[in-house]
């Protein structure tokens, strides 16, 4: 028996193994056409991807130009320098020329002596105050060398005045009027120079700082020669801050000149000039309503992919889509920050009503296949009269698809800043994990039911976006800001697979929340 | 006991390189996109492959779409072929995985056959299997077995696939693939036999 059995085996194998049939003259007018077709599915996904990679460029483009144009606006000489408290700039309104005579940038028209410093040797010159009457008669009178550097008496009502006219031979006078204070320049140059002739207002803050080592009437000695005594009255303004201009240059170029001399108690005089600290992380939270737009693309494996993706455009229709998050932000230097963290997108699609068929799922049962545009659900009616058979159909309405995804989004900000107000150019990924996807199904011949909800499958675990957009943020204080930000999300792959058709979710949202600096 | 002349292996080879050479070639341009080329590669395959189309189709009109839709997949994916075996088996693959894949998706829909083996007796009384039938009474023979059988059968005598393979290909039990094919053996020794009966009987009385 067993024998006979095999003896067919090797009838049919020795008969058809290399059997040769003449294939039907029109099988290759079918693969003709199926592969002009493909061409030009070919041809428009490239198309697609191509727009789609021009879309991120352009926006990424954008950044750059804008990240450009605001820096080069930033170094422009006389631009506001950012991290400067405003306390510390000076207010042209308050300054009084006294007299003598100064520039609007501060440079003194006085000339400095040389030698006047390392040598000791400097004359008394010419020392007006003009601020006498108000002025302690001590500090008025004690101001010598240094003083004259600037013609400066304090008052109480914190005005220095100059008398103008000293004769200043100072290198570092120079070096002041020349912009090499580095860092600290532009306050320093302002304050301690420009009111040599001019006189100025003191800033606020300078008695908090200043005061410190001129309390107890600290001197400076230049040489031993000329000693500067800057006694002040309690609560008075001293003139610490004016010796701090010529730090800079008294430290490295004059010390050896100073030699051992130089008197021992003094310290290098704090800045203050206060940068404002740059905020390294920060907590968003957020949330936005989104207008979800489904791409449909035909699915070249699938046969009838170009009709199944026409029913689907007719019957879906996305009704409500949102997205909430919570972002993570670290800020690179004071423009550039990444941000990360999880958000929730769901969206939500109406099916219209249509009519299903009985088929055998992949474990064999018979049951209504539900297809939508992200993939396919069986159901399985538990109010059905008898068990469903292959073949048999329902009309169904009611229907809805709900796709839910956790999202961790990858991004670059651009901040520019307009005092309280920021612009933030935004780019980046967002990768999507699947969360949810369910369909949920009314059976129309049985009413009264309570809707049959079912897993969807064909969806992928996984799909990136690309996102761009362009926020606009107000700071309340240094800790809370608002932020509104409208995005757009691309998809860069199918959210579903080996299904009719491709489904790319892209959206348009636009985000607000609250952001708290750390 | 007889050698092979000498000389034959070699020139084997030869005819198995320029073969080989050729079918580069016209791969090669294929891949650029040369219709020209791939209805050349089609000319040169469609009968061999349209033959074992027939083995896997229910019907004519069935191993046509098989072969149309194999060569199609075969032309989306001519950049995967790695030159590293021969071009016809796996072209050949290809035709069958079509036919396979076919055959899952439409299983759901077909209604599940059993056998009828009411002649099996006389089947066992019939001699050595000599049923002087062609190769297209044998094809039509194939294509009357029911599809689950005809997977099997196709994929374990023609194909060479084990047992084991098979089951896990069409995602049923090895036993059942066991069984099918033993089936399928007996429904065709039976079919041939009673062919025989026919054609002693057409030759005694006509």
């Amino acid at each position: 028996m067993n024998k006979n059995l095999h003896e067919v085996d090797k009838l049919f194998r020795e008969a058809l193994d290399n059997h040769k049939e003449p294939a039907p003259p029109g099988a290759w007018q079918g693969i003709d056409a199926d592969l002009d077709r493909r061409q030009v599915n070919l041809f428009r996904e490239k198309y697609y991807r191509l727009r789609r990679i021009m879309i991120v460029g352009m926006a990424a483009a954008a950044l750059i130009i804008a990240v450009f144009i605001t820096k080069r606006t930033l170094d422009k000489p006389g631009a506001t320098l950012q991290g400067i408290t405003k306390e510390n700039q000076p207010s042209p309104a308050s300054s009084k020329a006294a007299g003598g005579q100064a520039d609007p940038q501060g440079t003194p028209s006085v000339q400095p002596d040389a030698n006047s410093l390392a040598t000791g040797s400097a004359q008394p010159a010419e020392t007006k105050s003009s601020g006498a009457a108000g002025s302690n008669g001590q500090a008025g009178s004690s101001i010598t060398d240094f003083s004259l550097l600037h013609g400066v008496a304090s008052n109480p009502q914190d005005q220095l005045h100059a008398s103008g006219a000293g004769r200043l031979n100072s290198p570092g006078y120079v070096a002041a009027r020349n912009g090499s204070f580095g860092e600290l320049q532009p306050t320093r140059k302002s304050n301690g120079l420009s009111s040599a002739g001019a006189g100025q207002t003191l800033p606020d803050n300078w008695q908090d700082e200043g005061s410190v080592s001129n309390k107890s009437a600290g001197s400076y000695s230049a040489g031993g020669a000329n000693a500067v005594e800057g006694k002040t009255e309690a609560g008075e303004k001293s003139l610490y801050p004016y010796f701090a201009a010529f730090i800079p240059y008294t430290s490295p170029n004059t010390s050896a000149s100073l030699g051992s001399s130089a008197a021992p108690g003094i310290s290098m005089p704090k800045s203050n000039v206060r940068q404002t600290r740059i905020p390294r992380f920060s907590i968003a939270a957020f949330g936005s309503p989104n207008y979800s737009y489904t791409s449909l693309k035909n699915n070249d494996a699938v046969q009838s992919s170009a009709r199944q993706k026409r029913i689907f455009e007719n019957e879906e229709k996305t009704s409500t889509s949102y997205t909430l998050g919570l972002l993570v932000g670290y800020a690179l230097d004071r423009h550039f920050s990444i941000q990360t963290g999880i958000e929730y997108s769901h969206t939500r699609t109406d099916i219209a009503p249509k009519i299903i068929y009985v088929r055998r799922d992949n474990f064999g049962r018979a049951r209504y296949e539900f297809n939508c545009s992200a993939g396919s659900s069986f159901m399985d009616p538990k109010t059905a009269p008898a068990p469903p058979s292959v073949g048999d159909s329902v009309k169904v309405g009611g229907s809805s698809l709900e796709v839910g995804y956790i999202g961790v989004p990858v991004l670059l900000n651009y901040r520019i800043a307009m005092n309280r107000f920021g612009l933030e150019p935004t780019v980046g990924f967002t990768f999507n994990f699947l969360h949810r996807g369910e369909s949920s199904t009314c059976f129309v011949t049985m009413p009264g039911t309570p809707k049959e909800r079912e897993v969807v499958w064909g969806l992928k675990t996984m799909y990136v976006d690309a996102a761009m957009g362009l926020g606009a943020s107000y700071q309340f204080n240094k800790r809370v800001s608002v932020a509104v930000k409208p995005q757009l999300r691309l998809a860069m792959s199918s959210t579903n697979e080996n299904m009719p058709v491709k489904t790319y979710q892209n959206y348009f949202s636009v985000e607000s929340g609250l952001r708290f600096n750390l | 006991m007889l050698t092979q002349p000498c000389g034959a292996r070699p020139r084997l080879d030869f005819f198995r390189k320029k073969s080989i050479i050729i079918y580069a070639t016209i791969i090669a341009r294929c891949l650029k996109g040369e219709r020209s080329s791939q209805n050349a590669l089609y000319q040169a395959l469609a009968d061999k492959m349209y033959g074992v189309c027939l083995r896997f189709g229910r019907s004519a009109q069935e191993a046509e779409e098989i072969l149309q839709e194999g060569f199609i997949k075969m032309f989306s994916a001519l950049h995967q072929y790695r030159e590293e075996g021969s071009f016809e088996g796996w072209v050949r693959r290809i035709m069958v995985n079509t036919a396979l894949q076919r055959y899952r998706n439409h299983s759901a829909l077909r209604a599940i056959v059993t056998l009828d083996f009411s002649h099996e007796l006389m089947a066992e009384e019939a001699g050595d299997l000599d049923a002087g039938l062609s190769a297209k009474e044998l094809i039509a023979l194939v294509q009357e077995l029911p599809s689950a059988y005809r997977m099997v059968f196709n994929l374990y005598v023609f194909e060479g696939y084990q047992h084991k393979e098979i089951a896990s290909m069409l995602g049923i039990s090895e036993g059942t693939s066991k069984s099918n094919l033993h089936d399928a053996r007996r429904w065709l020794r039976e079919r041939i036999a009673s062919q025989e009966r026919i054609d002693n009987l057409k030759k005694l009385y006509l």
